[in-house]
């Protein structure tokens, strides 16, 4: 009797075991589990790790933030770790997103590390040195707007691109369109820690809620806007016609990203004062509603994906 | 791994969304740079033309136009009508404090020795002080100047005294201008010697464009 191969364990089981979702056939623990991945899910959405995110910075406001050390700057050795913490707790929501076939995670932390690279040696010293965009952007508000959207977020997001559709994208490994999303965000991951990096070192440590304000805004919204980027690859790599998708994906993260970036700065600035709550709750409630997003559109892709059409796996 | 059937194409989309951007952006940071203008200072005695991203302000009746920099120092241009009597600031004693008249007038003294006291007050800011040129001439709309080129070693502006951080080498002009009835001027235009190095033409078209007219 012909045994049939589930795509995923790669194990082989008689027909009667196996089921079928368009052309894939799968095991029955396997296709329970893709079931469940089609469905979207309120703790597989970013929500946990957004809470985590809030309650790291109410912890760092509640100890290094209090008293007199609250106006003094932290050393660059506290402020460095201060800039991994959201890192590791948004990697947790990458994993999560990766639910029927795990992605190895050499690549995923490679697309990481990439993702910084491409940050710190080249978005930083592009923005920094050729476009000179500290000299001209708080020239008037508009400047501050279209420094944000046009020209940072343009050329951070496409660093991230980069990151993955001249690398992993071109490899087998990207056999889901869900993909797209998984390793777009541990690129934008990689470009917000060296990002944060940076900012820690520059300042030579850093005023401990303000900062964390500041880190983990950054981090959210990077991811967030990963999210959205990823989801539009995902789509170009397993859609006849998915170029205008990626495009569109491309010019909505820009579009995010940027205009994220001015709506928490102007949520927490009052004249020279900075209101890090409310900065925080500004990028948090707004981030978080794109990965909620983020997450409906993936999961609809999913079932797409299995239902053998276009968008099937190859 | 292996190398999938991936499309390598290049996605004209993405391309054309970032230069569409990218360009739009450096195109209005073009148009935020103030424009080359002349303008007048010292109630109108002095008239200059400032060179395209330079701006002017006039506090406590000294003039002074900068070209906004987050970079080390910001290229400066100074210009003071010394009153009938004062000295430029004598040494040790900081341009500011002088430039607020925070110094008792003393009798008229020659300009040799005004141009000396200038000399040393430049030279209390820094170390390494060095004159590369001097000239006597007629300049500033005709009037009699002391024009000196120098070179002199600064810590960078908020610095703190002590602190490991890297001088800036400064590259400037001083100028000491006397009018009729012996008003004099101080004209100051200093900036990082790889500014000026870069952008010699423009300091020099500055330097060449004050008018002193009382």
């Amino acid at each position: 009797m012909d045994e049939a191969r589930c795509c995923v364990c790669h194990r082989s089981f008689p027909p009667a075991q196996t089921e079928r979702l368009g052309a894939r056939v799968f095991c029955r623990a396997d296709h329970a589990r893709a079931l469940e991945a089609t469905r979207a899910s309120w703790s597989r959405a970013g929500l946990i790790e957004t809470g985590l995110v809030a309650a790291f910075v109410a912890v760092v406001a509640s100890t290094l933030g209090g008293g007199e050390a609250g106006t003094l700057p932290t050393s660059v050795g506290t402020g460095l770790v201060l800039a991994l913490v959201p890192a590791l707790i948004y990697m947790v929501y990458v994993y999560r997103q990766d639910r029927l076939e795990p992605e190895p995670w050499g690549l995923v932390l490679g697309v990481f590390v990439l993702g910084g690279l491409l940050g710190g040696g080249v978005a930083t010293p592009l923005l920094d040195d050729v476009l000179r965009v500290p000299e001209w952007q708080h020239r008037s508000a508009l400047a501050e707007v279209v420094a944000s959207v046009c020209v940072v977020a343009t050329v951070q997001q496409l660093c991230t691109y980069l990151a993955v559709r001249y690398t992993v994208y071109l490899t087998d490994e990207f056999d889901e369109a869900v993909d797209g999303v998984i390793y777009v965000s541990a690129a934008g991951l990689g470009m917000a820690t060296v990002l944060n990096v940076q900012f820690v070192v520059d300042s030579d440590g850093v005023l401990p809620l303000a900062g964390a304000t500041a880190i983990a805004s950054s981090t959210l919204i990077h991811v967030a806007s990963a999210a959205i980027l990823g989801y539009g690859l995902g789509r170009d790599r397993f859609s006849p016609r998915g170029q205008p998708w990626l495009a569109g994906c491309f010019v909505l993260a820009v579009v995010v990203h940027g205009g994220l970036r001015q709506l928490v700065v102007l949520a927490g600035t009052d004249g020279a004062t900075f209101r890090p709550w409310v900065a925080l709750a500004v990028s948090l409630g707004l981030g978080a509603s794109v990965l909620v997003g983020s997450h409906l559109l993936t999961a609809k892709l999913r079932r797409e994906t299995l239902k053998g059409g276009p968008l099937a796996a190859v | 791994m292996r190398i999938g059937g991936a499309p390598r194409r290049v996605d004209l989309g993405v391309l054309v969304a970032a230069a569409l951007l990218l360009g739009g952006g450096a195109a209005y940071a073009s148009t935020t740079a103030p424009a080359a203008r002349a303008e007048t200072a010292l109630g109108g005695e002095v008239a200059l033309v400032l060179p395209r991203g330079w701006v002017g302000a006039e506090v406590d009746g000294v003039y002074t136009a900068q070209r906004p920099s987050l970079d080390g120092i910001a290229p400066t241009l100074e210009i003071q009508r010394l009153r009938a009597g004062e000295e430029p600031p004598a040494e040790g004693e900081s341009l500011m404090a002088a430039a607020l008249g925070e110094h008792a007038h003393v009798e008229e003294s020659s300009p040799d020795l005004a141009v000396a006291r200038m000399h040393e007050a430049r030279r209390a800011a820094g170390v390494g002080y060095r004159v590369l040129s001097a000239e006597d001439r007629a300049g500033f709309g005709g009037h009699r100047s002391w024009l000196h080129h120098y070179a002199i070693v600064e810590d960078p502006p908020d610095a703190a005294p002590g602190a490991a951080v890297l001088p800036i080498v400064v590259e400037g002009w001083d100028a000491l201008v006397i009018v009729e009835a012996g008003h004099r001027y101080r004209v100051s235009l200093r900036a990082d010697a790889a500014y000026v190095a870069a952008r010699r033409a423009e300091m020099e078209s500055l330097l060449a464009s004050v008018q002193v007219s009382p």
